[in-house]
């Protein structure tokens, strides 16, 4: 479903992506883990067109979507959930979901519905600013915005960041429940215990290179992920 | 008196309120202060000026002062709020990642441009602004008011109402907004940021118009340097309603033009000191609190 062939991104100087291979395939949750600064947040942004990759290619349902801008990859059903939630501050709880379905024309009263029965707290919070949630609730918002747009592949950026560990665990039961319901995933994370046991493959990124690639359950016993990614 | 002044102030300040709104806009948006609005402002008036010089020879608009007036405010508005998105092309965006003071000096270069134009080709002297509607006055017993102001205080409120509708209910409003909160996020939405940017040109330049021809109406005059006034006096009512929010340049605009007319009408030798007046709000606001009275509500929290 979404390909990526030899990816080099930098910042100015500095090559940030040294040469990405990735394949997430129809219905999958793939996992991307790796520490802080590995290049995970660049990997995402390159893919939905927030920032542009010098050389490779990206293939998107077998279609080339390498160079389009952000507001043009959005259209292919490809959505990133960014890294820090970005709620709209200013925007009301449910002015942010519509905004999530800005390019949809018809449908957004039903994935209001959808979404608010995923997250009934939304429902709760409708008319509030989005800066006055909590960080678990702007989480689901963002998620929930997310989902307005009808995604093929939802991208989440370290979802379970910040985090109560008993809202981790919930945030990551959503993401499972989301996949069963035929969205396909690219979930990065730190919390790589976690991520790992929803997700069928992993790819592991250390600075801007991929050094592991393998199904989520060898990854989870393997020796060196356990030591530098699981603390054990 | 106290009447008459404060019906004065809120007709200028209506006019400030109008050019405010351009200013605060596209800084809410662009975190920029677009300096050749004053000039936008002016064009508008010019622009003004033709549309009625035209319509006055189309046979349709004899005797038909409302549409001609509807006409003539919709067409030059709409010029303006162009030449607005024609500024930003050329000027601005192409310096869009250049350091701060680039478009600066680039909005300098604009403005100098329009004036000249307008010097060269049209004059270099005050050009008498058309009577577009007979002037008739109302008398009552606490104060004086004419068809003029009336249609001022009108026009300004019911635009700045469309305008405060668009920005709340209007799916366009609200990636209007959500692109002035975060603009990389607005584009993850499927938001096209330059055109939310055009947009907001367009519509701070067409006020703009609209207070450019509003103003030539109210002093009877034009010429190509008189936007530097209003212009400068707009800026300090939207910094002080705090630049970037929206309710906060109409405020502000309403209270320097009423400051204004109270200074002129009841401190002794007051109205040669009215344009001081504004720059000492302006530095005292932006000295005291430069979030201005209501803070600076479309950036980034
Ligand atoms: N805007 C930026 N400008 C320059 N370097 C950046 C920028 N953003 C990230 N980097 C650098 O790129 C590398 C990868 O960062 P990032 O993708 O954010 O990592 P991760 O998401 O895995 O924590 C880091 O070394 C980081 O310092
Ligand atoms: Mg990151």
């Amino acid at each position: 479903m979404l390909e990526l062939f030899n990816i080099h991104t930098y910042y100015g100087e500095i090559e940030a992506l040294k040469g990405i291979n990735l394949k997430v395939e129809e219905g999958e949750i793939v996992t991307l883990i790796g520490a802080n600064g590995a290049g995970k947040t660049t990997l995402l942004k390159t893919i939905s067109g927030l920032l542009t990759h010098t050389s490779g290619e990206i293939r998107f349902l077998d279609e080339k979507i390498s160079g389009l801008k952000a507001h043009q990859i959005t259209k292919y059903g490809i959505v990133q959930v960014p890294e820090g939630r970005k709620i709209f501050p200013l925007l009301t709880v449910k002015e942010n979901l519509e905004i999530g379905a800005y390019r949809k024309k018809n449908g957004v009263k039903e994935n209001l519905e959808k979404v608010y029965q995923l997250f009934p707290v939304l429902k709760e919070r409708e008319k509030q600013l989005g800066a006055t949630l909590s960080g678990g609730e702007q989480q689901m918002l963002a998620i929930g915005r997310g989902l307005m747009a009808e995604p093929k592949i939802l991208m989440l950026d370290e979802p379970s960041m910040g985090l109560a560990p008993i809202l981790v665990e919930k945030i990551f039961q959503i993401i499972k429940e989301i996949n069963q319901q035929g969205t396909t995933i690219l979930l990065v994370e730190q919390n790589a215990y976690q991520a790992l046991n929803i997700a069928a493959r992993g790819y592991v990124l250390e600075t801007g290179k991929i050094v592991l690639s393998d199904t989520a359950k060898n990854l989870l016993n393997n020796e060196a992920v356990k030591k530098a990614y699981l603390g054990k | 008196m106290f009447f008459q002044q404060l019906l004065n102030g809120v007709t200028l300040g209506s006019i400030y309120a109008l050019i405010a709104l351009g200013y605060t806009m596209v800084y809410g948006i662009l975190l920029m202060i677009n300096f050749a609005h004053s000039e936008i402002f002016m064009s508008g008036a010019f622009f003004g000026y033709f549309f009625y010089q035209l319509f006055s020879r189309i046979s349709f608009f004899q005797e038909k002062i409302f549409f001609f007036i509807f006409f003539l405010f919709l067409c030059s508005m709409f010029s303006t709020a162009l030449l607005g998105i024609f500024i930003e092309q050329v000027a601005y965006k192409p310096l869009r990642r250049a350091p701060r003071l680039a478009p600066l000096i680039s909005a300098i270069g604009v403005s100098i441009f329009i004036q000249n134009f307008f010097m060269l080709f049209v004059s270099n002297q005050s050009v008498a602004y058309p009577q577009i509607f007979p002037l008739k006055k109302y008398n009552f017993s606490l104060l004086e008011i004419n068809s003029l102001q009336i249609f001022i205080i009108f026009l300004s409120i019911s635009l700045m109402l469309v305008l405060r509708f668009f920005i709340q209910y209007t799916k366009l409003g609200k990636a209007t907004r959500a692109v002035s909160q975060d603009r990389e996020t607005a584009s993850l939405m499927g938001i096209n940021v330059n055109r939310i940017i055009s947009l907001t040109f367009f519509i701070g330049a067409g006020l703009g118009g609209a207070a450019g021809i509003l103003n030539g109406m109210y002093y009877g005059s034009i010429k190509y340097n008189m936007g530097f006034l209003p212009g400068i006096k707009a800026f300090t009512a939207a910094v002080l309603g705090g630049i970037g929010n929206i309710s906060g340049a109409m405020f502000g605009g309403y209270i320097l033009g009423i400051c204004e007319a109270f200074t002129a009408g009841f401190i002794p030798g007051g109205a040669e000191w009215k344009d001081v007046f504004a720059f000492a709000i302006l530095i005292l606001v932006l000295l005291l609190k430069p979030s201005g009275l209501l803070g600076t509500q479309l950036k980034k929290v």
